[in-house]
């Protein structure tokens, strides 16, 4: 077990060296996040500048999914570029290591973009913030670890697949409906004039049984998907 | 089996002309009148939607996790696509029936809304099986196992708004002058349910021999 | 084999609680008394049962069209490996 997570963290650390010599998917997924949620503004605010109510909770959500979409399509692709997915799955490390490891590092990037992301939807949607941050952390980590887990699994079966690009959210969309259901009306319950700390906190539970059941089912099929 | 598919054809042929004169004969419902008839579409079909979602399902895990048998491969494929047509009869028929009854199109209750991400989630497995090149096999059989895990998520993430659905309990405090042509009609369903798929399953196999052969005739 | 039978039970068993909860609330109130529109519901259910029989006559059609098709191939194919 702690060779597994010493391997994961082994392959993530190679990511995250690879990643902050270019920097390259950190800049473009966040531009990506940015510029979508100044797509949403010009969408949602009113002449009258006021916003429709719960759009905040809403656009966050939104914008993390493709900004995580064509994160993980981007990670992917890169090791496909370089063949370094087959080198990996060569090598003597078990594949749960491997899914681990791309995890973590998917998992670091997209906390990455949420860190600006998040301050920035509440800056233009005046969202409050600051009315519960643990719960909402909360409710950010572990939705994003529900994304990302199934996410990074299916990113990385689709490796050799023909049609990758658009096939990745044709396949991953429908499995993370619970989670964006979860993750916008627990966030939208924060942001509500009258917050409702329990409903968000059921939310948030929701969101934990789904992190539970689907990164096990993650790491027991990650070995036949993952494949040769 | 190539006898097994006419049969269950006809039998079905014969149990769905028979079923409008069973229909016409049990009574209105009170509230929603002739509207409600519907109902002798709609149930049937979104039971073999759930029964053909279970056996893409489990065919799928049995591919993935038992060793890549061919038939486990044919069957998901099958139930996929029977899935997706018995859904989509379940879809429209719903709304359909709604209009009248509610007054609203659609409504985002927890049956209706799980109903129609379970039905997209079969159409990606199609997807993923027509466009995404060899070894989709492996890939659709992760989707298909992963949507089995998702269903009970998606109901209840959704059941928690408002649900406009009638009861479950529906079916069994229903009199028996309604109960007799439902139950007909879940029969009759259920044959040509099992004739499509045996059909669609040798199609499967056949073209897998076929792809075998022409394999066999370049060496 | 055992495995997955194992991990298909333990799928099952969120699956029959998570239905079990049905939030057991029924139709909600239409109100009877409230104008509402009277659309004659005949062609409703005339459409509803034609869509139903199109779509599986359509899926059975194609089905019997393409089995035919292979069927054809398969055979072609097999009598010129003979020859």
């Amino acid at each position: 077990m702690i060779g597994i997570l010493r391997s994961a963290w082994l392959i993530a650390e190679k990511d995250l060296k690879v990643e902050s010599r270019s920097r390259e998917l950190v800049y473009t997924t966040l531009f990506f996040a940015v510029t979508a949620v100044l797509i949403f503004a010009f969408s949602f605010v009113q002449e009258d500048s006021s916003i429709p109510a719960g759009s905040a909770s809403g656009i966050l959500w939104v914008t993390l999914t493709f900004s995580g979409t064509i994160a993980l399509t981007r990670t992917f692709e890169r090791e496909r570029e370089h063949d370094t997915l087959r080198g990996l799955l060569l090598s003597p490390v078990e594949r749960p290591a491997v899914y681990l490891g791309k995890l973590m590092a998917v998992l670091l990037l997209l906390a990455g973009v949420e860190l600006v992301l998040v301050p920035l939807t509440g800056l233009f949607f005046q969202a409050p913030l600051g009315r519960a941050p643990w719960l909402l952390f909360a409710l950010l980590a572990t939705g994003t670890l529900g994304f990302a887990s199934v996410g990074t699994l299916f990113a990385a079966m689709l490796v050799r697949a023909r049609s990758r690009d658009v096939l990745l959210p044709v396949v991953l969309f429908p499995i993370i409906v619970p989670v964006i259901i979860a993750g916008v009306r627990g966030t939208n319950a924060l942001f509500t004039p009258e917050t409702d700390v329990a409903v968000a906190r059921m939310w948030l539970a929701m969101l934990v049984s789904f992190d539970a059941v689907f990164l096990s089912l993650a790491l027991w099929t990650c070995g036949p998907l993952l494949g040769e | 089996m190539t006898r097994t598919v006419p049969v269950l054809l006809l039998v079905a042929a014969a149990m769905l002309a028979a079923s409008p004169f069973m229909i016409d004969a049990a009574p209105p419902e009170v509230t929603m009148g002739l509207v409600q008839k519907i109902f002798y579409v709609h149930l049937p079909s979104a039971m073999i939607f759930m029964v053909s979602s279970v056996i893409c399902g489990v065919a799928s895990a049995l591919y993935l996790m038992g060793g890549r048998s061919p038939k486990a491969d044919r069957t998901s494929v099958a139930a996929a696509e029977l899935a997706i047509v018995f859904g989509l009869i379940t879809l429209v028929t719903g709304p359909l029936w709604g209009r009248k009854a509610w007054g609203v199109w659609w409504v985002w209750d927890a049956r209706l809304t799980s109903t129609l991400v379970m039905w997209l989630l079969y159409w990606s497995f199609t997807l993923l099986r027509r466009f995404g090149g060899p070894g989709s096999e492996t890939l659709s059989a992760g989707v298909g196992l992963f949507g089995m895990a998702l269903v009970p998520f998606v109901y209840w993430s959704v059941n928690v708004w408002r649900t406009l659905h009638p009861l479950t309990s529906v079916v069994p405090r229903l009199p028996a002058s309604m109960g007799i042509p439902l139950w007909w009609s879940v029969v009759a369903f259920m044959c040509l349910f099992a004739a499509l798929f045996l059909l669609r399953t040798r199609v499967e196999k056949l073209r897998t021999d076929l792809d075998a052969a022409l394999a066999d005739a370049d060496e | 084999m055992k495995r997955v039978l194992l991990t298909c039970a333990l799928l099952a068993v969120p699956a029959m609680t998570g239905a079990q909860q049905n939030v057991p609330s029924g139709f909600t109130a239409f109100d009877e008394s409230a104008p509402r529109e009277t659309l004659p519901a005949a062609p409703l259910v005339f459409i509803g049962y034609s869509l139903a029989w199109v779509a599986l006559a359509f899926f059975a059609f194609t089905m019997w069209r393409k089995l035919t098709k292979v069927e054809q191939d398969l055979a072609e194919l097999r009598r010129g490996a003979k020859r």
